[in-house]
């Protein structure tokens, strides 16, 4: 689906364009700044146009005819911008309208039948955080106190260069099998950094198996609740020597989204960015002042599960999959994904996206599984 | 004072900026408004840029 720009949401919902519209702004706002830096200097340049010019339809070049003509360029540059920004204000305005409209009441009457359906109450349905409701209501009954086992997976410890981009980044996402993958990197001067990459859900029962990468606890994550699996990512962080306050950039798919921006959320570490793809993170709003990323596919259902987009500090970036209409699975895979952000990043409007920052030196990966216990 | 090499600076910033714009608008793909309008005004700056940056040329090679 290369031929299908991308969408680009702004935080806040404030911005909505397509990724063409996006870098042509910030082509006429550097061509402005440019412009206008040359129109003051020429100012103080000697002209150079002689009284009498031998041949008339020569071209002007008086410094005076140069600024007035950048003046000019100016004036159209200004109007071409605001025309564009303009309309993608008012589309952004759309999307709020028909979040408001449409899609808040309907989250709204899912969360009362499953108020009504688990005998939890109904304000909070009727509140600003709908599905987050019906999924702490479906979450009452869930264990709040969990206990995990985290175990390294022993493998080669291939030295590598840090992601570059963003795809690299997906790329690093580890299989299901070993959802966690941690890389630690130690600069010259000994800055540690961090970077923590960790799969969706491999398991959908509800809590009756071992692994915790499962139902339970996406919908725990949703509610906001404890989740098995957000505690073992934490665990095994804690395993590979990542201590609260080291710079951390998280990277996850799915269900191991949500849990990058609840522990990027958590203030317990330095977060330094995080990137999210495909997940449900409707409910949680990103607040810290670090890059953050949300990349979906406009046909992938499981964004969606987590209820219309908070105001939140994450840019959003959407686009088809590409995937056959109606294969849910398809729209939602990593490597859909991965091929997807090997678009975005040659797109025009890559260089005014969030900017991961790319941690100095080289890092062997680790590898973490996590199981239930007792 | 020579201005000549300050004012060929300037030209060469100025025609940078005409070629970004002239990749900015794409031909099939586009979903901003009035596709045909803008890649109008869009040439027609870039038209304006490449004339202010060879008269800024001139203006270089003419610098006492």
């Amino acid at each position: 689906m290369g031929d299908e720009p991308f969408w680009i949401r702004e935080p806040g919902l404030i911005w909505v364009s397509d990724e063409y519209v996006y870098s042509l702004v910030s082509v006429l706002e550097r061509s402005l700044s440019t412009l206008s830096s040359i129109w003051w200097a020429l100012g103080s340049v000697t002209s150079t146009r002689t009284v009498f010019d031998p041949i008339p339809s020569r071209v002007p070049r008086d410094s005076e005819d140069q600024r007035r003509a950048l003046g000019r360029i100016m004036d159209d540059v200004s109007w071409l911008r605001g025309a564009l920004v303009s309309y993608a204000q008012e589309t952004a305005a759309q999307e709020r309208a028909r979040a408001t409209r449409w899609e808040e009441p309907a989250e709204r009457i899912l969360a009362l039948w499953v108020a009504a359906v688990t005998g939890s109450n109904r304000e909070g349905a009727l509140g600003d955080n709908p599905l987050g409701h019906a999924a702490g209501s479906v979450a009452q009954g869930f264990p709040r106190d969990h206990r995990v086992s985290v175990r390294e997976v022993p493998m080669a410890r291939e030295i590598q260069a840090p992601p570059g981009t963003i795809s690299e980044r997906i790329a690093r996402i580890p299989d299901p099998d070993t959802p966690i993958r941690i890389e630690r990197y130690v600069s010259d001067q000994g800055d540690v950094r961090a970077e923590v990459y960790i799969a969706g859900t491999h398991e959908w029962s509800m809590g009756s198996s071992l692994d915790p990468f499962d139902m339970e606890s996406n919908v725990a994550l949703v509610a906001g609740v404890p989740a098995a699996s957000l505690l073992g990512v934490h665990r095994a962080m804690t395993r590979a020597g990542i201590k609260p306050g080291d710079a951390v950039t998280f990277t996850g798919h799915s269900q191991g989204g949500i849990i990058a921006a609840r522990l990027a959320e958590s203030g317990r570490y330095r977060t330094t960015g995080l990137l999210t793809v495909g997940s449900p993170l409707g409910t949680l709003a990103i607040t810290g002042s670090y890059p953050a990323l949300a990349l979906r596919h406009t046909d992938d259902l499981v964004p969606r599960l987590g209820g219309s987009d908070r105001t939140s500090g994450v840019m959003v970036v959407e686009r088809p999959s590409g995937a056959a209409p109606g294969d849910i699975v398809g729209a939602h895979e990593r490597t859909g994904y991965h091929e997807t952000a090997q678009d975005l990043d040659s797109s025009p409007a890559r260089p005014r996206l969030p900017e991961l920052p790319v941690p100095e030196g080289r890092s062997a990966p680790r590898l973490y599984v996590v199981r239930r216990v007792g | 004072m020579n201005d000549a090499p300050t004012l060929s600076l300037y030209a060469s910033q100025v025609r940078a900026l005409a070629s970004e714009l002239a990749t900015s608008i794409p031909e099939g793909t586009w979903r901003g408004p009035a596709h045909l309008e803008c890649a109008l005004r869009v040439t027609e700056i870039q038209h304006d840029l490449g004339a202010v940056a060879r008269s800024l040329e001139i203006m270089a090679g003419e610098s006492p």
